[in-house]
């Protein structure tokens, strides 16, 4: 009996002290703390953490906190509903027609710039992204290295490297780092066989077979270098996207100041005020049986000015992902006619059922805005619109960072993610090849990569000049949004485009836009 | 001009400094001295008996610092009370080894303790002895925070003082959370513990030394979450590796630099973005924490039904 009470003693002392687990590690937060580690936003957010620093420096805080919050919304009233009574209904609730803050804002800056000198730069941004891409290209491949070789590098190397990698992409390199840069190596060029026949080895570290040598040499043949790194299969080092993204500019680019943009006579859009983040209630049905009013993106607006609809014109949404840009287009009541593409997908059923709830008669001949299912790249009416606005599928940054369903950094989408850039250029290729000459493209992104930004926009030039000989302006925004700053933060991204940059206040974006307008009589003569 | 003037005029009369409006010359001559925050009273010229007694007391344990008299003097609950009052008060801190001058800056800090009996004083002091099983540790406590002694006995310290030992582990630790935050002692039980592991478990703040270096303790779980949070979301903060040795430091701003500062350095230096951006969160972090509290409403009720 006592021999049993010993041995069920000592059995529960070394079972309790084999089982000890610690305190935190039983707990349920912290096992939802580890299982959240592994999870596609946490990805996302990685990668970004990875990347971005670098290129937006001490914005980055600023933009990530407002990419991890609530999105700031805005509302369009339909026209076709009361609207006299849902601008009231608005005001009364303390939002602001942006079209009225658009046009003072507007009418004060016309007046400063007039009494300014001319010469002064207005449109020059604070927020401007520090140093070009390249630098950042530079910067993110110093960082790789550095995650690489922990070892600090000596400042003379990283210089040299760095001059390197410049010279690699174009740059004109000064006489003086010529003659500082590292000595050729004169078997660089050799096969492996004819280089290790000249190659110096270190015969201390060589181990002869012997009577001595035979233990030491034959645990050598026990060792099987590795062929495969394990661990982080799915991590992709951002610079290695820049291989999309060149310095030297194969196509001519004209660029031109936009100064006149006006806001659409009939679109009223209304948001709160800086920091005010409340939201707008759901929208219901007025006397005339549609609904008051769309709530959307305050983002989506900057494109959709962008394009500077005009009376009668052909428009086509070439890719539409979502309602709001749609909406807002057919809110203006401009376009003679407005082709939205939903792509073969089942948006198409959807957006059918909510136009009919905003507007009359949508399936007759007489309306003025037509929805197709066709694939983008299929669509074949070259040359027959006037404007064209193009939103890519993208990363989508905001939902990657808040969401793990259909997120672009799972790892089953490796591959897709990858693709994009290419994907991105063929969409907006097309678009270049559907518009009028004069006509007008907005290339839209909601990402904040440059490779899928910048970089898209560059190599579609590219591809447009080196197939057809099509040359395009870049607009540049930066004068005609600034009467926006107000409700969003708009700033330039890049050579071609404007960023609306996520910022607690006012948060909205990551939207991307880029203003190409094709040019007349210009092919084939340079 | 009426010297009685309501609160409202003179809310005007402010409102119109700062817009830099057209003010009468002879109202702005008056208006600081009708509003005056100098220390000059108008009860320092008194004559009446007790409160010239109890300073002669006062004066009579060795206090001549005429600030600190100046104190009392100003203090009407200290002037107005019962010289017997005054010296059973300070007879009990003498004895407990308090310095006359420390004595009476003790009473200055609490007036309560006047009006408090010394059987009531000492039963108190003495449950924190024993609790603490400290002398010297406690009076410095209770010098520093004589509020302490107006607790209801053991049945109130003794709880607090076992559950912060067993957050920080040592008795030093403790007085120094209780002199930094004082107000833990009337937060409840629960609040405390929430917050403790909070730290604890999402913000893994392993080194629980650190907590009395800090003000932590005392706020509320959501002050430390809003915090917390905004840091996080700025990628300011990352949760130490459990795996890694603790003398790694982790890189994180410390518990002090992030609870002990005011909302305008904690945005700019510790979170590195604007003020602005962080009053804006506060909002959005408040109707986020309403919805989710309304949304647990909502299925603890339906788990009902």
């Amino acid at each position: 009996m006592l021999r049993q009470t010993v041995l069920s003693h000592s059995f529960k002392t070394t079972s309790q002290s084999l089982l000890f687990i610690p305190k935190r590690w039983n707990n349920k937060k912290y096992k939802e703390m580890q299982l959240e580690k592994l999870s596609n936003r946490v990805k996302a957010l990685t990668q970004f953490d990875d990347f971005y620093p670098s290129l937006f420096q001490d914005q980055w805080p600023s933009i990530r906190v407002a990419l991890l919050c609530a999105e700031k919304k805005g509302v369009v009233i339909n026209n076709f509903s009361d609207k006299e009574r849902i601008r009231k209904q608005l005001q009364n609730m303390g939002a602001y027609n942006i079209r009225k803050i658009y046009e003072d804002q507007s009418k004060a800056l016309k007046i400063k710039i007039d009494s300014s000198d001319p010469s002064s730069t207005s449109s020059k941004n604070i927020y401007q992204i520090e140093g070009g891409i390249g630098e950042t290209f530079i910067r993110q491949q110093q960082n790789d290295m550095a995650d690489i070789y922990p070892e600090p590098l000596d400042s003379e190397v990283v210089e040299k490297i760095s001059q390197n990698l410049v010279a690699k992409h174009g740059e004109k390199v000064s006489d003086e780092s010529d003659d500082e840069s590292l000595p050729d190596d004169p078997t660089k060029d050799q096969p492996l066989s004819e280089s290790l026949k000249n190659a110096d080895y270190d015969s201390s570290r060589l181990i002869f077979p012997g009577p001595t040598g035979i233990a030491l040499s034959a645990s050598l043949y026990d060792y099987v270098p590795a062929t495969k790194l394990k661990g982080m299969d799915d991590f992709i080092p951002e610079s290695s996207h820049y291989k999309y993204y060149k310095d030297v500019v194969e196509a001519p680019i004209d660029f031109e100041l936009d100064t006149e943009l006006s806001f659409p006579q009939h679109l009223d859009v209304y948001a709160y005020e800086r920091g005010n983040c409340d939201t707008f209630n759901y929208s219901t049905r007025g006397t005339t049986e549609v609904y008051d009013y769309h709530i959307l993106k305050l983002g989506t607006l900057a494109p959709v000015l962008a394009l500077g609809l005009k009376e009668g014109e052909t428009v086509l949404d070439l890719t539409a992902s979502s309602l709001d840009i749609p909406m807002l287009i057919c809110q203006t009541l401009i376009p003679g006619l407005f082709v939205i593409n939903c792509g073969k997908t089942r948006r198409f059923g959807y957006f059918l059922k909510y136009f009919d709830s905003f507007f009359y008669e949508t399936s007759s001949d007489t309306c003025n805005f037509v929805l197709t299912d066709d694939h983008p790249l299929a669509i074949e009416d070259a040359g027959l619109y006037d404007k064209v606005i193009v939103t890519v599928p993208s990363t989508f940054d905001r939902e990657a960072v808040n969401k793990n369903e259909g997120n672009m950094f799972s790892p089953s989408l490796i591959q897709e993610r990858l693709r994009l850039p290419e994907l991105q250029t063929a969409f907006l290729s097309k678009a270049m090849d559907l518009v009028k000459e004069g006509g007008t493209v907005v290339y839209c992104t909601e990402t904040l990569s440059p490779i899928q930004n910048d970089a898209v926009v560059q190599r579609a030039l590219e591809k447009q000049w080196t197939e057809s000989k099509t040359k395009f302006t870049i607009k540049d925004l930066s004068r005609t949004m600034e009467p926006l700053q107000p409700m969003l933060k708009i700033v330039p991204s890049g050579k071609y485009g404007q960023l609306v940059t996520p910022f607690l206040p006012n948060n909205c974006g990551p939207l991307y836009f880029s203003k190409i307008v094709k040019n007349r009589n210009q092919t084939g003569e340079e | 001009m009426n010297p009685f003037m309501k609160t409202g005029s003179l809310r005007t009369m402010i409102r119109m400094f700062r817009h830099n409006l057209c003010f009468p010359a002879d109202t702005v001559n008056k208006v600081p001295i009708l509003y005056s925050t100098t220390n000059v009273s108008p009860r320092s010229n008194f004559n009446d008996t007790a409160n010239s007694l109890t300073l002669e007391l006062i004066k009579n344990y060795g206090v001549k610092n005429e600030r600190i008299l100046q104190k009392v003097v100003n203090i009407p609950i200290l002037s107005n009370s019962d010289p017997h009052e005054w010296k059973k008060v300070m007879e009990i801190l003498l004895y407990r080894g308090l310095s006359p001058v420390k004595s009476v800056l003790t009473v200055i800090k609490h007036p309560a303790l006047l009006k408090m009996s010394s059987l009531k004083i000492n039963r108190v002091w003495d449950d924190w002895v024993e609790c603490f099983q400290e002398t010297e540790l406690v009076k410095e406590l209770l010098e520093e925070c004589p509020m302490f002694l107006s607790v209801s006995g053991k049945i109130e310290i003794e709880p607090k003082y076992e559950q912060l030992k067993a957050i920080v582990k040592s008795k030093k630790a403790v007085a120094k959370i209780l002199m930094n935050c004082p107000q833990i002692m009337f937060q409840s039980l629960t609040e405390l513990q929430n917050v403790s592991d909070y730290l604890s478990e999402v913000m893994i703040a392993r080194n629980a030394a650190e907590y009395s270096k800090s003000t932590v303790l005392g706020c509320t779980l959501q002050e430390v979450m809003i915090r917390h949070v905004f840091l996080d979301k700025c990628g300011k903060y990352k949760p130490p590796n459990l795996k890694q040795s603790e003398s790694i430091p982790s890189g994180n701003a410390s518990l002090s630099e992030i609870y002990d500062t005011s909302e305008e350095e904690f945005a700019t230096k510790t979170a590195g973005v604007t003020l602005e951006e962080y009053v804006v969160f506060q909002s959005l972090f408040a109707d986020e924490l309403e919805d989710k509290r309304i949304i647990s409403e909502e299925e603890t009720d339906s788990d009902e039904d």
